[in-house]
């Protein structure tokens, strides 16, 4: 067929005559090889093109179409028609029910010697298996994964990755095979290289032209990924894996890539390591036959593990990518430059920027947009107005809007009138998605916030800003967003000289408009201008129909009757940290307050500042953990982080000894006598990785003994009501990969020559029990 | 020469095709059957989960032998292959007293389908060679084979590892099958 007379398939062709068609056509007797084919691959193209969420087929229907597909399993010698048919038991596999029914054919597909539809039958088996028949596929994968044939073995390896979703036990014994197949696949010593001369024109010699130039060595990819996804909890073997595949020497550049993200992943565990992944980061930026691809992901690596020795390198070689005439390139490099400038020097940073500023007229939009975004980020270019002024009205996409604004959130203090003009258009504007909005609205908060420091701004400016403000509110579709303009305006709006009535009449505007959220946050906003609202306030606490709305109304008149502005914490919602933090510390509070069993006094103010310092305590060790960890990275000494560690008292400790005293109200009074240093008791592949501390405490000669315990859930499904030996304390839940903490007293356990304690957990309802090591 | 003549031959006089379902409880031998039939082998069968589907040419009729697993949670799915079935055959493990009530009930539950009501049944009684087997009239009791009306049937006794009865049992079904043509 030539183009001219081709015809495009008739996509709006009926699904229905099509399942009508199949289902006659692949139960007639004897089936009819082409016509089948032609149909499948109709269906085919109408499930693949199918652009909905809802899958084309109803399960019923699905179920059907498949079961008339098994039917032609019966025809035995027809590649093409056989292919046709793996390739749609693939896509049906996940709509219709029953799948289980092609896997003996399937099987015996893959046993057969015909290396055509070998590998469509062993991508399909595995989606056809499920955990009860997982394991009798287990023979077919191993010899499939070591033959020679790479596409067989790189399907089999395929297949056996997506096998550790169904049954990862099934894939596990796989292990050795797939290690021996990346040696195997290594290009050395699998065809001779160099033929005689006189070779140069048989046809052995094309035939290997032919091999190497196919030959995209795959499966050495496919089986490094599914080696380390087997390895994945297993350091040493991981080494030992990285040790085998030199990136220098593999052949395939995904499975180069591989190994580097495998190294990248090893050192942000352990960062000892860091010796592992130096040489390949050389290689990578030096390397003068590696793929571009690889260049990128060196570069990003280098800024991940903060190697700044090797900074100029990575920029070096981004430059060059910039400068490359692929656009994919340009607009890897400079999303990369974009995410990680705030850790390059000065004058990297201007070197870098010089290459992309050619890149801001770019015909992309996409490459432009990030362009922009990145000189906003280095923030040390002269005509930064030109350039947010050259943003409006360029019909960027929402996403771009917000990564500028979000690199515009660092310069709107330096800024404030350009930017301030931008972030407005972009909040009036009818289009624009709720994370837009927020972000504005983040932007603006920060602008405000600073000013009520450092009072930067003039008032006509505010009033200006506040004005729009009030003018949005009147028509915003995101209740959250009008809620958070709505604190903005009774936050700033009360604090400015000028009457202030204007603010106050937009927002009473909302109380009778809007819903009870919103409600709610007017209310709060009304009582900033206490002198203005008091009656209207009165009137909403008993007026208003919702109870939060009404409660907030009663809090805020009763806080102006007392006169005392201190009674209620102020909470800036909009500082997320810090509301965050307001939550803890709230938490923290009710949990003292139910625990004493009084209830007579809940006492806020007085254990206000405790609670702060112990939550600060914890954030500044977390800090300080991580400042270590980049010092281990860069070896660079930082002093105050190493007093810390000299010190005599651990702050995690610390931190562990007042949530004792905290949970044990008798220990009030003793005097901490001992700490243990913390001791790991599991191997780090266990289901739980445990560790304990030992704190004994000491009162009128008694002494007491509590048993602090760290564990993490390493497994990847969350598991319910944990408890260590026999202790009361129960964790309810613990996550895939939380720490959790529990404080046991050591009388509560039976502690004599155990060499095991257990931790029992629930999973689903059911009770199972994981025993460690003793301390 | 022969060749071109034999099939000139078989679409003047008769070749036939013919679509047989093969079902029983598990563990009866019907993979077993099928390939000792299809090979003339025994070959080492796992559980079938789902189907094969074989042809076998006796007496210049082909058969396209559907054996489908017999497990419980197949069983259900079985009906999924009755469409233009003209004979059923049914394997019968002739040494599990113990489950031959349950392969009764789920014979008679087959028979009543609407889709095979035209097609004859062929019983297997299988593994004779095992010294506790039963006998193919004690299975044809067992099985309340006598109290089928309106369908043709037959049971063979048969030992799939040997072969013996297999051939007997499609002679039948070829016969019979010409017969209602």
């Amino acid at each position: 067929m030539s183009a001219k007379t081709y015809k495009r398939f008739n996509d709006s062709e009926d699904s229905m005559a099509v399942f009508q068609d199949c289902l006659t056509t692949f139960n007639e007797s004897p089936v009819n090889p082409n016509k089948c084919r032609k149909l499948l691959s109709k269906l085919y193209r109408l499930i693949i093109n199918s652009v909905s969420y809802e899958p084309i087929f109803k399960p019923q229907e699905a179920t059907s179409l498949f079961f008339s597909i098994s039917k032609l399993f019966q025809h035995q010698d027809n590649d093409s028609l056989r292919q046709m048919v793996y390739l749609v038991i693939k896509e049906l596999s996940s709509m219709s029910d029953d799948i289980l029914m092609a896997t003996a054919s399937i099987m015996k597909d893959i046993q057969s010697q015909d290396s055509i539809i070998k590998p469509n039958a062993i991508r399909s088996l595995v989606r056809v298996l499920d955990s009860s028949t997982a394991l009798t596929a287990e023979r077919l994968l191993k010899s499939s994964i070591i033959s020679s044939n790479n596409d067989i073995s790189s399907a089999a390896l395929v297949s056996a990755y997506h096998l550790l979703e169904i049954s990862e036990p099934t894939s596990k014994r796989l292990i050795n095979e797939t290690v021996e197949t990346i040696d195997s696949k290594k290009s050395n010593g699998k065809l001779p290289i160099k033929l005689p001369a006189s070779d140069l024109n048989s046809e052995e010699f094309e035939k290997l032209q032919y091999y190497s130039a196919h030959n995209t060595h795959m499966s050495q990819y496919h089986s490094l990924a599914l080696a380390s996804s087997l390895k994945k909890n297993d350091e040493m073997g991981l080494l030992k894996l990285i040790k085998q595949c030199d990136p220098t020497t593999v052949d395939n550049p995904f499975a180069r890539m591989e190994i580097l993200r495998l190294c990248h992943r090893l050192v942000l565990k352990n960062s000892s390591k860091i010796d592992i992944i130096l040489p390949y980061l050389d290689w990578s930026l030096n390397g003068s036959s590696t793929n571009n691809f690889i260049v990128l992901e060196g570069c990003k690596i280098i800024f991940n593990l903060k190697l700044r020795d090797m900074y100029p390198a990575a920029i070096d070689r981004l430059s060059y990518l910039i400068n490359d005439r692929a656009i994919s390139s340009k607009f890897a490099a400079v999303r990369l430059v974009s995410d990680y400038c705030h850790l390059l020097t000065p004058e990297l940073a201007n070197s870098i920027a010089a290459d992309i500023e050619v890149l801001v007229n770019n015909e992309n939009k996409s490459v432009s947009s990030y362009a922009i975004s990145t000189l906003l980020k280095i923030g040390n270019s002269d005509n930064i107005e030109s350039l947010v002024n050259g943003l409006k009205g360029s019909g960027m996409s929402d996403d771009f809007k917000i990564i500028l604004i979000d690199s515009l959130a660092g310069l709107i203090n330096r800024f404030p009138k350009v930017i301030v003009d931008f972030l407005l258009d972009g909040l009036k504007s009818h289009e624009g998605s709720n994370l837009l909005k927020n972000k504005i609205v983040d932007c603006l908060s920060i602008l405000f916030e600073n000013d009520s420091m450092n009072n930067t701004l003039d008032e006509t400016f505010k009033i200006n800003i506040l004005e729009s403000l009030c003018d949005f509110i009147e028509d915003c579709e995101y209740t959250d967003v009008l809620a958070r303009v709505i604190y903005l305006l009774g936050e700033y709006g009360s604090k400015i000289s000028i009457d202030s009535s204007v603010f106050v009449r937009h927002i009473y505007n909302r109380i009778n408009l809007e819903n009870s959220i919103i409600r709610a946050a007017a209310v709060t906003a009304l009582a900033k201008f206490p002198n203005i609202t008091e009656p209207l306030l009165k009137n909403i606490a008993k007026n208003d129909l919702d109870d939060e709305v009404r409660d907030r109304a009663v809090i805020c008149v009763s806080t102006l009757n007392h006169q005392n502005d201190n009674l209620i914490p102020s909470v800036d919602p909009n500082n997320l940290i810090h509301s965050d933090r307001y939550l803890r510390i709230l938490e923290l509070r009710m949990n003292k307050y139910s625990e004493k069993n009084d209830f007579s006094n809940f006492d806020i103010p007085a254990e206000y500042e405790i609670d702060i310092k112990e939550i600060e305590a914890d954030q500044d060790m977390k800090a300080n953990l991580e400042s270590n960890h980049l010092d281990e990275f860069t070896n660079e000494a930082d002093e105050s982080s190493q007093s810390a560690d000299d010190g005599n008292i651990n702050p995690s400790d610390s931190i562990l000894e007042a949530k004792i005293r905290h949970k044990y109200t008798d220990l009030t009074e003793s005097v901490l006598n001992e700490v243990t240093k913390s001791k790991k008791l599991t191997d780090s592949t266990s289901e739980f990785l445990i560790s304990c501390q030992r704190f004994i405490f000491e009162l009128n000669d008694n002494t007491e003994e509590i048993l602090a315990f760290k564990i993490e859930n390493t497994m990847d499904f969350p598991v319910q009501n944990i408890k260590i030996l026999d202790d009361d304390n129960i964790i309810e839940n613990i996550e895939p990969q939380e720490k959790v903490e529990l404080l046991v007293k050591a009388d509560n356990v039976v502690l004599e020559n155990d060499k095991y304690w257990s931790l029992s957990f629930e999973v689903d309802d059911f009770e199972e029990i994981f025993e460690f090591n003793a301390l | 020469m022969g060749l071109s003549f034999s099939s000139l031959f078989d679409s003047l006089f008769g070749h036939k095709e013919m679509r047989i379902l093969m079902i029983g409880l598990d563990g009866a031998g019907k993979t077993t059957v099928l390939y000792k039939l299809k090979l003339g082998e025994v070959v080492t069968t796992i559980p079938t989960i789902g189907f094969n589907v074989e042809t076998v040419e006796y007496k210049n009729i082909s058969f396209t032998v559907w054996d489908v697993g017999g497990q419980t949670k197949i069983r259900p799915l079985w009906r999924h292959y009755y469409r233009n079935t003209q004979g059923v055959i049914f394997v019968v493990d002739s040494n599990d007293r113990s489950r031959i009530s349950e392969a009764r009930d789920t014979l008679q539950n087959i028979l009543s389908e609407d889709e095979i009501r035209n097609a004859v049944l062929l019983v297997f009684a299988n593994k004779q060679d095992l010294p506790d087997a039963m006998s193919a009239a004690e299975i044809t009791e067992k099985l309340g084979l006598q109290s089928i009306r309106k369908r043709q049937w037959f049971i063979q006794s048969t030992c799939a590892t040997t072969g013996v009865g297999l051939y007997e049992g499609l002679e039948w079904l070829s016969t019979t099958l010409k017969n209602q043509a």
